[in-house]
């Protein structure tokens, strides 16, 4: 996906503001598919990803004017995702936020699925749906940053822009996820064999 | 460097993120290390997984979807009392618009109310008599309040109208004054209705200065009318003071006695100062005025009682003062 210039970001933001309707629909044709992938990958699941986007880009939209051009608006627009995605998991009640807030303890209470139910469902699944279901199990702080940096491969000082976190919180969150997702990885022998 | 440290830095090995030293250290101890080689290969293959995700795509007609979630959106902003009404906006907010309409309705009750006011505050600001300049440390010092009422012509005009000037002597700084005029059954306010009883309270503020001010009241029946005027602080009536008016017959010229005023020097003087005509007691009300004095200036009592035309008598401890 090619990102646009800063001059170009600044020049669609601004007929945005004076009303043009036409500079609407190219804004939301540009960042739809960004928006909605990086909602996928923290969410898991493209009905909530549809929402989260589709919510995302409204408010974007609704307060275009706060955007000084301080950040690029890709950092701008993944910041305001990031915040609804915050917002969705704390009205769900995230179960795995709540057990992973107090530390390492709380996470051996994970639900993880026995090996008998888990054989061989590598094999019939594809690799990346795996993956992605057991990504949405990690608590939402840890998965922001893992998306971020290994999925959608963003540098280190975007992600501290987007989160608004130091730069130790973001390396300790990433390699924490990291950890994390491993080990509910372990039990897919397969992933690792191949 | 032990495997438990290790593991901790494989993440930061493969991000790049380790100096140096730190990275030669690591590597030295993977390569005598099958299990930390076997948790790197692990990781470094789930990191190639993650990297290796497809983009997926939006669901169809996706941005029509915001665009029009949007434009709906931005009409309702323009309209939040329609949302009100339609009962679509959030408690929380249909709460602050019901406050901001009952601070409106205030406000305009507010507005209606405030010429009232305005005129009662405007009474204030007429300049101060001249004599309270001269001594008014008698007023304070003694703590008590006054009012005196002068009719500013010495009789009513051809329809009837008389000019009262009202003049209020606060008897402590500060004071919350209300003042109340009543007037007798023949008399009525000039711009009131006749046949209501002619009361009028008007709330002068907290005042510590005295002040007059101008009213005007109809002679409509014959007789010896009256006015009286009270004057109430924290609902205690402080001063209350009378105005005679002679039945009829040549022009007269009035004098008022304020009944708790013991201050008589003062009211004297205010009196001389005011009206500067000869002026009589009307029999109606008194022809003796008894107070007590314990000053020095019993010669300025004196003084201003002959320009009253009344005699000056000092007895043990005050003054009587008769009309001839």
């Amino acid at each position: 996906m090619k990102r646009l210039e800063k001059e170009e970001e600044i020049r669609l933001v601004q007929r945005c503001l004076s009303g043009d309707e036409k500079a609407l629909e190219e804004f939301v044709n540009h960042f739809q598919k960004p928006l909605f992938n990086l909602a996928y990958r923290l969410c898991g699941n493209r009905d909530d990803a549809e929402d989260i986007s589709q919510e995302s880009l409204v408010r974007a939209l609704e307060n275009l004017k706060l955007f000084k051009g301080e950040s690029s608006l890709f950092t701008w627009l993944y910041r305001i995702v990031v915040n609804i995605f915050y917002d969705y998991t704390r009205k769900k009640k995230e179960v795995s936020y709540d057990q992973f807030r107090s530390g390492e303890e709380d996470e051996r209470e994970m639900d993880f699925p026995s090996e008998q139910t888990v054989e061989g469902e590598a094999e019939k699944k594809d690799i990346q749906e795996i993956v992605q279901r057991e990504i949405a199990q990690l608590p939402s702080y840890y998965r922001t940053v893992l998306v971020l940096y290994d999925i959608e491969g963003f540098s280190y000082d975007e992600i501290c822009a987007m989160l608004q976190k130091p730069l130790g919180t973001v390396k300790s969150r990433l390699n924490r996820a990291r950890q994390l997702l491993k080990q509910r990885l372990e039990k897919y022998r397969e992933l690792f064999e191949g | 460097m032990k495997c438990e440290r290790v593991k901790e830095l494989l993440s930061d090995y493969i991000n790049g993120d380790l100096t140096q030293a730190v990275r030669s250290l690591v590597e030295a101890h993977l390569e005598s290390c099958s299990s930390c080689r076997a948790e790197l290969i692990k990781l470094e293959r789930m990191r190639s997984i993650l990297r290796s995700f497809q983009p997926v795509e939006p669901p169809y007609g996706f941005s029509q979807k915001v665009l029009a979630s949007y434009r709906a959106r931005r009409e309702k902003v323009v309209s939040p009392l329609r949302r009100f009404l339609l009962g679509e906006l959030q408690p929380r907010r249909a709460l602050a618009y019901a406050f901001l309409s009952l601070f409106l309705v205030f406000a305009l009750s507010l507005l209606t109310f405030l010429p009232r006011w305005t005129r009662a505050k405007q009474a204030l600001s007429y300049p101060p008599f001249p004599i309270l300049k001269r001594a008014p440390s008698i007023i304070s010092a003694r703590g008590v309040g006054k009012v005196l009422i002068l009719p500013q012509t010495p009789y009513p005009n051809q329809d009837g109208i008389l000019r009262l000037e009202i003049m209020i002597y606060p008897p402590y700084p500060k004071e919350r004054v209300w003042l109340n005029l009543l007037l007798s059954p023949g008399l009525s306010l000039a711009n009131g209705n006749p046949l209501l009883p002619a009361e009028r309270e008007i709330y002068l503020g907290a005042i510590d200065n005295p002040v007059t001010f101008l009213t005007d009241v109809k002679v409509i029946s014959r007789g010896v009318q009256w006015v009286r005027v009270s004057c109430v602080s924290d609902n205690i009536k402080w001063a209350e003071g009378f105005l005679f008016l002679p039945p009829s017959g040549p022009p007269a010229h009035y004098i008022t006695i304020s009944q708790n005023d013991v201050d008589a020097l003062q009211l004297l003087a205010t009196l001389v100062e005011r009206c500067k005509m000869p002026v009589a007691l009307p029999i109606a009300i008194s022809h003796k005025l008894n107070f007590s004095y314990q000053g020095d200036a019993e010669g300025a009592i004196h003084y201003y009682a002959s320009l009253l035309g009344l005699t000056s008598l000092k007895y043990n401890g005050g003054f009587i003062l008769e009309s001839p």
